[in-house]
């Protein structure tokens, strides 16, 4: 669990580093949708973003039960700022990995209970994003995957957008199995998020997910 | 209410459907101009990225928008089009799917 914890703060690192360069939502836009007892949290983004800068520098140093509820606090915090989430997936994982990091570090034995937790969230990330993939048609065919690339300025022949669906979608689908040979997945889920990234600009999904693989490879490789 | 809640509940569907593509167009002295555009992808992306994470939330909004304004809703009254206009600089906008005008606003 030192590990997850110790990457979900660089994740949360990053990903703070960057909100200080993003200009958010008018607070008294938003505030219409918020109760008025929570709308002071709408005003507060710079100083809940410099906290949880420092708590995630001081957790990655000094990890301890407090810090890792500071970050957990802070994180829902913004996520609020951002009407539920910034970047949708990646701020998920990053919760849920925290909420279970928190609960490991406050009640120690149930350290194993939260790293199945992040392994469950980790393989369900992938199945369910690829049974509700293999669902649609334009998947099946290539042409969910040739649109999202032309939309990012990418340009690749049909028959080899039908081929590449095709690796996402039995890689997403067979993650399940990383359970019994972890290894090959937590490789190639490496190098997807880091197509992605290139590809899409996902690169918060990156480092989340990096996050969350020690808890499989833990459970995985030692019961 | 639902933006409270919303982490607490993950959803595991990424890029299952192509859906729709908003575009969101201001008129800056008499041109229409995108104001969503995607980001140059530069070769530290992967640890510091902010405006494609901004680029993502503005497409967010801009089809949260679409999807409310499809529902019925009065576009005037929607939190989400008050920040579309607060996106667009309170300038004069349109927002296109496919080239097509699905809802255009005054300044």
């Amino acid at each position: 669990m030192i590990w997850v914890g110790r990457l979900i703060s660089v994740a949360v690192v990053l990903q703070t580093i960057e909100f200080f360069w993003v200009r958010p939502f008018r607070a008294e836009l938003l505030a219409p949708e918020f109760p008025k007892i929570l709308r002071w949290i709408l005003k507060m983004d710079r100083a809940v973003l410099t906290i949880r800068l420092l708590a995630a520098i001081a957790a990655l140093l000094f990890p301890s039960a407090a810090l890792a509820a500071i970050l957990l606090l802070t994180t829902w915090m913004v996520a609020i700022r951002w009407r539920g989430t910034f970047n949708g997936g990646s701020d998920f994982m990053t919760f849920h990995i925290l909420a279970a990091w928190s609960v490991s570090l406050c009640v120690p034995s149930l350290e194993k209970a939260c790293l199945y937790y992040i392994a469950i969230q980790l393989i369900l990330s992938y199945f369910v994003a690829g049974i509700a993939k293999i669902l649609n048609p334009s998947w099946r065919n290539g042409e969910a995957l040739k649109t999202f690339l032309t939309r990012s300025g990418f340009h690749l022949a049909a028959g080899i957008c039908v081929l590449l669906s095709w690796v996402i979608l039995l890689f997403e689908i067979l993650y399940p199995l990383s359970i019994v040979t972890p290894w090959p997945f937590v490789v190639l889920g490496g190098l997807f998020h880091l197509v992605n990234s290139y590809v899409f600009g996902l690169n918060r999904f990156f480092f989340a997910w990096l996050a969350g693989y020690p808890a499989l490879l833990i459970l995985a490789l030692h019961g | 209410m639902k933006s409270l809640w919303r982490i607490f509940i993950p959803t595991w569907r990424f890029f299952d459907e192509v859906g729709v593509h908003p575009e969101l167009l201001v008129k800056i002295d008499g041109q229409w101009r995108s104001m969503v555009n995607r980001p140059r992808v530069r070769w530290f992306a992967l640890f510091f990225n902010p405006e494609f994470g901004y680029y993502h939330a503005s497409n967010n909004l801009l089809e949260r928008l679409l999807v409310e304004v499809a529902a019925g809703a009065d576009p005037e009254h929607l939190v989400s089009f008050a920040l579309v206009r607060d996106l667009a600089g309170g300038r004069e906008f349109k927002l296109t799917v496919n080239g097509e005008s699905v809802l255009e606003a005054q300044p």
